[in-house]
């Protein structure tokens, strides 16, 4: 039986989502053992509570610093906080798993968690091989 | 423990956190210190307008015979060899109090009587200024919000030479 191949996503750097596979340039996740894909936000804590607190010390020390040294540290900290909100890790669950396999802007990992979203509907359609593809099956709709 | 803690506080938060106390005690409260001494503290004290200390009492060896005659014996002195741990401690308590550190009070300043009491003063109040500057001005012990007083005392003192 002939599969054609659906690609979700494909950034031309080795990163694509089809109805089989998720690839990052060196690894290939199965779309089968995905339970759960979540966008990882760990750098936003981190960068919120520097930047936050590089402006505030910027702000509230501002009699003891240069004009030019706040500024800097102003600066400072919203670069560090716009940076790390829009860094996110795309991470995977797999049973008993999760993992982050992918980092990448926040827009982008938004992207890809779509079209594995997408690639899966179509994979409960029948993904070939475990399942016949012409009768939609409850089992694999579910998950 | 560290179960009870991260139920309530994300880790990458405690991360953040950590960074952020560990920059501050390493750089930023080093450079306000130094911005306290050159722009506030020194110049009141060279301009005589600290806040007036009563002058500490005089050590017993030095007050003289009693009126029966009689002399206080004088303290004992140290061994001459600390026992090993207190050498440890004082080694990584001199790592933090290091003078090598560009943004502590200038060496220069230390020489005259006002920037050694200021420098002093400011070893004698080293974690609540640590922890005054960490907190983002938000704590602010007695000893941090008069702190002329404490350049005050030490300059009354007489450790540093009189002005």
């Amino acid at each position: 039986m002939h599969h054609r191949i659906k690609v979700f996503f494909d950034n031309k750097r080795g990163v694509r989502v089809t109805n089989r596979v998720f690839s990052t340039r060196m690894r290939d996740e199965d779309l089968n053992a995905i339970i759960s894909v979540k966008i990882g936000r760990d750098p936003l804590y981190i960068a919120g509570v520097t930047g936050l607190a590089l402006a505030l010390f910027a702000y509230q020390f501002g009699d003891l610093l240069y004009p030019d040294e706040q500024l800097a540290m102003l600066f400072g900290g919203a670069a560090l906080l716009s940076s790390g909100y829009s860094l996110v890790s795309l991470t995977i669950g797999t049973i008993f798993n999760e993992k982050s396999v992918w980092w990448n802007n926040y827009w982008t990992a938004q992207k890809v968690r779509k079209a594995i979203r997408d690639a899966k509907h179509v994979a409960g359609m029948g993904n070939g091989r475990y399942l016949p593809a012409t009768r939609p099956n409850s089992i694999a709709e579910r998950s | 423990m560290w179960e009870f803690i991260f139920r309530y506080v994300p880790p990458p938060l405690a991360l953040g956190l950590i960074i952020y106390s560990l920059v501050t005690f390493l750089w930023l409260q080093p450079l306000i210190e130094r911005r306290q001494a050159d722009l506030i503290f020194i110049p009141q004290c060279e301009a005589g307008d600290l806040p007036r200390v009563a002058a500490p009492p005089p050590s017993p060896a030095r007050q003289g015979p009693m009126p029966d005659g009689s002399t206080l014996p004088a303290p004992p002195t140290p061994p001459v060899e600390l026992p090993l741990g207190v050498q440890i401690i004082a080694e990584l308590k001199g790592l933090f109090r290091d003078d090598t550190n560009p943004y502590s009070v200038p060496p220069g300043a230390t020489g005259s009587p006002c920037g050694c009491s200021v420098a002093i003063a400011f070893d004698r109040t080293f974690w609540r200024s640590h922890i005054h500057v960490m907190s983002l001005r938000t704590y602010t012990p007695r000893a941090i919000a008069h702190f002329d007083e404490r350049v005050a005392q030490v300059l009354a003192s007489g450790i540093c030479g009189r002005r």
